[in-house]
């Protein structure tokens, strides 16, 4: 735009090739050099009208010069802009120097090192305990099972279940302590779990049997007559048992006796006599 | 006015195409743009005292550019480029304020 304004740029070429190859060659020109050129800019200023109504002029009156300076704007702001926003995009650590970064990076490994250590105490820890609190559960479980046999063994606590009823008519007071004895134990033989007799005595392991003045007592209770058993388990099988040949039935309903048995089969019976169990005093398990 | 044009153009441009600078030029571009603005400034210099060639713009553009992105890039491959962009940059620095002067001078008479 300046160079057609300027008039012919043939003649001020070497002229302007010179100024401007003795400024960006010399990189560090000193004041005077600095000076001379401004002094120099300011004697040809001085002719012309202002150096703002060139400015203007040449604004609205584009050239070819202006165009390669607009294309080297562009790429240069371009490059400013991208290099901002990488900059911006960047993390901080770009900037340290590498021995602050070695410091830092070897702080951060100890502490990671030392986080690791405590992180596999405390899963050990876990661990422990979580074994612990699931050994310490079965062992639970384990004592709540023996706890419910150990109770329906010992006859402490009330309970139901499949069974049979037994009923001895006994007009003639025949059947002895023996004979009753026989078929708690023939039931048991059968896989009777629970007995009780007449509702009130449940037979367990110290139940013992024995011939009262009238009557038959177990553990110190006489039983009335008739005589009813109670039994808790497979139905079929302890009807079986009782009534197998030279068993309980053929006992009781032999011609000496003249007692009859009547078995029925439920599905569900419920004991509800317990045994008093007293503690051990004398024996005590050998570990 | 196209200057200004190209100026915003280029502006807009960085913004929306937000471009990923090439690992390999990354830490030569700060430079580069540091010798782009003193061939920038000595244009505008030389524009005020009517010494303004396109040619030699262009050229004196693309060599200040090209040769502070080899000095550093030497510099990194015999281990001295942080000392040498830096001298660059002082180089070119005082340059710009030079230039800045003359350009102080011709525009405000002060």
């Amino acid at each position: 735009m300046w160079l057609p304004s300027d008039g012919p740029c043939s003649m001020s070429e070497s002229g302007r090739a010179r100024h401007d190859s003795s400024r960006t060659t010399d990189p560090a020109p000193g004041s005077p050099d600095a000076a001379g050129p401004a002094a120099d800019a300011e004697e040809t200023a001085a002719p012309q009208p202002s150096v703002w109504a060139r400015i203007g002029h040449d604004l609205l009156h584009p050239g070819i010069g202006q165009l390669v300076v607009a294309v080297i704007l562009c790429l240069s702001t371009f490059a400013v802009v991208s290099q901002i926003r990488s900059r911006a995009e960047d993390d901080p650590f770009s900037g340290m120097r590498r021995a602050d970064l070695v410091t830092m990076l070897d702080n951060l490994s100890t502490s990671s090192r030392q986080l690791d250590s405590e992180l596999a105490e405390l899963r050990d820890t876990q661990r422990e305990l979580q074994s612990g609190a699931d050994s310490q559960q079965a062992a639970r479980k384990q004592a709540a099972s023996r706890l419910s046999q150990l109770q329906v063994l010992l006859g402490t606590v009330p309970v139901q279940g499949p069974g049979i009823t037994l009923v001895i008519k006994d007009p003639d007071a025949k059947v002895t302590s023996d004979m009753l004895l026989d078929a708690v134990e023939e039931l048991r033989d059968a896989g009777a779990e629970a007995i009780c007799l007449n509702g009130r005595v449940r037979v367990v392991a110290s139940t013992w049997f024995a011939s009262g003045a009238d009557s038959v007592l177990a553990s110190g209770t006489p039983i009335s007559r008739p005589i009813t058993i109670q039994a808790i388990g497979d139905p079929h099988s302890l009807e079986e048992g009782a009534r197998f040949r030279g068993g309980l039935v053929s006992q009781v309903e032999s011609a000496q006796s003249g007692a009859t048995v009547q078995i029925t089969q439920k599905q569900q019976i419920r004991i509800d006599a317990v045994a008093a169990s007293a503690p051990m005093s004398n024996a005590t398990p050998v570990r | 006015m196209i200057a200004v044009i190209g100026l915003i153009v280029g502006v807009i441009l960085g913004l929306l195409l937000n471009p990923s600078m090439p690992i390999a030029l990354q830490p030569y571009l700060p430079i580069m743009i540091v010798a782009a603005l003193d061939a920038l400034v000595g244009a505008a210099r030389a524009y005020l005292g009517r010494t303004f060639s396109d040619k030699i713009f262009v050229v004196s553009f693309l060599s200040n550019v090209t040769i502070a992105g080899l000095m550093v890039w030497v510099g990194d491959r015999i281990g001295v480029g942080t000392q040498l962009s830096t001298a660059v940059v002082v180089v070119l620095g005082i340059r710009i304020f030079t230039n800045v002067a003359a350009i102080r001078r011709a525009l405000l008479h002060v």
